[in-house]
């Protein structure tokens, strides 16, 4: 699967092999920031990855979205994932104070 | 870069349960009080993860908290005796007593803010509990916060050490996560109230249940215990939208869900788990089946661990597909106080029911580290050895000793609230001094932007999974737990070369993981050595080559602090303050939950 993260240096694109079916957005920002690229900057510390905290969210093809929660559909050839607002602190990582 | 600084009378580090009350109990105390949270308050930390109830005594729901149809069979002395027996008896019986004691009230002010913020929390009498979700625990909790405009809060802030003047804690040094901005928290004493450590793979808790506080606590002098002592659970492996949920558990439990697995290998043989009304358990006493079940089903997996590894399906083959539907969709009902329509947590459980039902009707699950009994060693007053430094809540030892059947909510609470007034009474009477290390742990906060290549912490905290997934799991031998040791010290040795990807400190999640794994892998290194060294089983220390409870040889506790730039080891034995100790071995830890702990339930 091709993954685009809109990072603060601009457009990065990743090659993210399907782990599982149902994979979440947060399992492939896991991957590219475990595998690919250490600088990739997300939200999670003290995440829950259960829908709890509700601190993750991303935008997923435009649509904002949980990234612990939202799945990546089984046959999905290529996803964008961008920030959730302007405010932007690093790559994904956005001001919500 | 400039450091800032903040200046209060006690400084309390966490982000849940013990640090709102430690914080709230010490500024009733006239102390000024500053909280630092390395996430948001109230949506971090361990309690948001809860399964979904917490309890004290029936007596003293009725009488504290206003239940009166709380089970008044459910004693204050059947409380202590569970507390003390499920501890495999190493618990400090003087604070399990101070649990039983302290809880009630501080559960009563906890309820307070949990029908001033609308929470739902239900009360069960039988079990005297009440039944909630980590959410609404969260959201009362910063509500108790919020009423308490005094305190200052600041969040998204990661404590990296406590700061001493000769040998006294006078604050914290910390960043935050966001623009990178070191600040020094100067305070006239300190609470830990950061949780405990877990080092696998698989994650039922919050993302850094990384040993931050016993770590920090450790390198400012204070004492370590119980550190082998690690509680699981059933976790879902897979499918993928569902990795890491506790969710196993409560389908274990008849009273919320109404099918009854039968528990295989991955090679479809039967975990067998005896039908045998000795292993009965109360509905108080719930919890112990989580040590049964790692005992029975560990037991069974474990001839295959080198080819399956800790994993294991609950089979649901022997219900119809409509069955397996219908009772998701009963559960999911039970959940709607709590949970959008159909689901629990981010789970969809009719698309959950659908894939079990596509896998065979069998869903993957392993044993997820949920709460690290081990921690800081803590008089009744929960100070620690350093003076001036106090914990509570899972950051401590010698509540639970080998094995928590109570609550860890109540725990948080309990002593959060002791923790706070004894910081502020400490307080009063300490001036503000100047931290003589605060260069030297600048320097060690700083050192991995100096170095142009080196290890990862990426991949040092991989590799630290990867050792104890190996070695220190659930179910141990003596074998792979010497060659997990010799590899955590390896580690532990090689982080001084740490490197990092990128030099900017806008949230550098890196740099937040350079912290974290020397951490971890400083509590990961003490548990594996403690549980080498304890040549039998007790409670959640399943050994295979040691089956025994040996109360004569091993009636003790470990205990570990550094001295120089090394550990130093010793043991310390329970006393006998409120209840006799019973030196007779047991031939299981199974026989031992049956005699000792649910025959006098």
């Amino acid at each position: 699967m091709k993954v685009q993260i809109m990072k603060s240096t601009g457009m990065q694109e990743y090659q993210v092999p399907t782990l599982s079916p149902s994979m979440t957005v947060m399992d492939v920002l896991d991957y590219v920031y475990t595998h690919l690229d250490h600088s990739l900057a997300y939200y999670r510390h003290s995440a829950c990855n259960q829908g709890i905290c509700a601190r993750c969210a991303v935008k997923l093809d435009g649509k904002t979205v949980l990234a612990c929660a939202a799945q990546v559909p089984e046959d999905t050839a290529s996803i964008v994932i961008a920030p959730s607002s302007d405010k932007v602190v690093r790559d994904l990582v956005v001001d919500r104070s | 870069m400039t450091m800032h600084t903040v200046v209060s009378d006690v400084l309390v580090i966490g982000g849940a349960g013990s640090a709102v009350m430690s914080a709230v109990s010490a500024l009733r105390q006239g102390a000024s009080v500053t909280l630092v949270s390395k996430g948001k308050v109230g949506k971090s930390g361990n309690t948001i993860m809860i399964g979904g109830s917490f309890g004290i005594d029936g007596e003293s729901a009725r009488s504290f908290c206003g239940e009166p149809e709380a089970n008044q069979e459910y004693t204050r002395a059947k409380l202590f005796h569970k507390l003390v027996t499920s501890a495999f008896q190493i618990g400090d019986q003087r604070i399990e007593r101070h649990f039983v004691d302290e809880a009630p009230r501080a559960v009563a002010e906890l309820l307070g803010w949990v029908k001033d913020s609308g929470q739902i929390f239900k009360f069960m009498p039988k079990a005297s509990r009440w039944r909630t979700s980590g959410r609404a625990f969260g959201n009362a909790l910063r509500h108790g916060l919020k009423a308490h405009p005094a305190i200052r809060v600041f969040e998204d802030t990661m404590v990296t050490d406590v700061l001493t003047s000769g040998g006294t804690a006078c604050g914290a040094l910390g960043f935050d996560v966001y623009s990178g901005q070191m600040t020094c928290f100067k305070a006239k004493s300190v609470v830990l109230a950061t949780g405990g450590y877990q080092p696998f793979s698989l994650q039922n808790s919050i993302s850094d249940m990384t040993g931050d506080g016993i770590a920090m606590a450790l390198r400012a002098g204070a004492a370590a215990v119980d550190m082998e002592f690690l509680l699981f659970i059933g976790t879902i492996l897979e499918p993928f939208y569902a990795k890491g949920s506790l969710l196993p558990y409560l389908l274990s439990i008849p009273a919320m869900f109404s099918l009854r697995p039968k528990m295989t290998a991955l090679d479809g043989e039967e975990l067998p788990f005896p039908d045998d009304p000795r292993y009965r358990v109360k509905p108080a006493d719930a919890k112990v089946n989580k040590l049964l079940m790692a005992y029975f089903y560990g037991k069974g997996m474990w001839p295959n661990w080198d080819t399956y590894g800790n994993a294991f399906y609950y089979d649901y083959s022997a219900y119809g597909d409509e069955e397996i539907r219908q009772a998701f969709r009963a559960f999911a009902d039970s959940q709607k106080s709590w949970h959008r329509p159909g689901r629990y947590h981010r789970i969809d459980l009719q698309q959950l029911a659908g894939d079990i039902i596509a896998n065979r009707k069998r869903l993957k699950v392993g044993f997820g580290n949920e709460y690290s009994m081990g921690g800081v060693v803590v008089a009744p007053t929960f100070a620690t050895d350093v003076p001036g430094l106090y914990a509570a809540g899972e950051v401590t030892g010698g509540m639970f000793g080998a094995f928590r059947s109570g609550d860890g909510l109540t725990e948080m609470l309990a002593q959060g609230a002791t923790a706070g007034k004894s910081a502020a009474d400490f307080a009063r009477t300490a001036p503000q001094a100047e931290a003589d290390d605060l260069a030297a742990k600048v320097a060690w906060l700083e050192a991995p932007f100096a170095r142009q290549e080196g290890l990862s912490p990426v991949d040092a905290l991989a590799k630290l999974h990867a050792i104890c997934d190996r070695g220190f799991n659930f179910y141990r031998s003596g074998a792979l737990l010497a060659r997990a040791y010799a590899e955590s010290q390896e580690l532990r040795a090689s982080l001084d070369t740490l490197a990092l990807a990128t030099s900017s400190r806008h949230y550098n999640l890196e740099w937040m993981q350079s912290v974290m794994v020397r951490n971890l892998a400083l509590c990961a290194e003490i548990g594996l050595h403690a549980a080498l060294e304890r040549k039998e089983s007790r409670g959640t220390h399943l050994r295979e080559d040691y089956p025994e409870v040996n109360n004569r040889d091993f009636l003790l506790s470990y205990t570990a602090r550094i001295q120089g730039d090394a550990l130093q080891y010793a043991t310390r034995a329970p006393q006998e303050v409120f209840l006799p100790l019973d030196r007779h071995n047991y031939p299981t830890v199974a026989d031992c939950i049956a005699q000792t702990i649910l025959e006098n339930a």
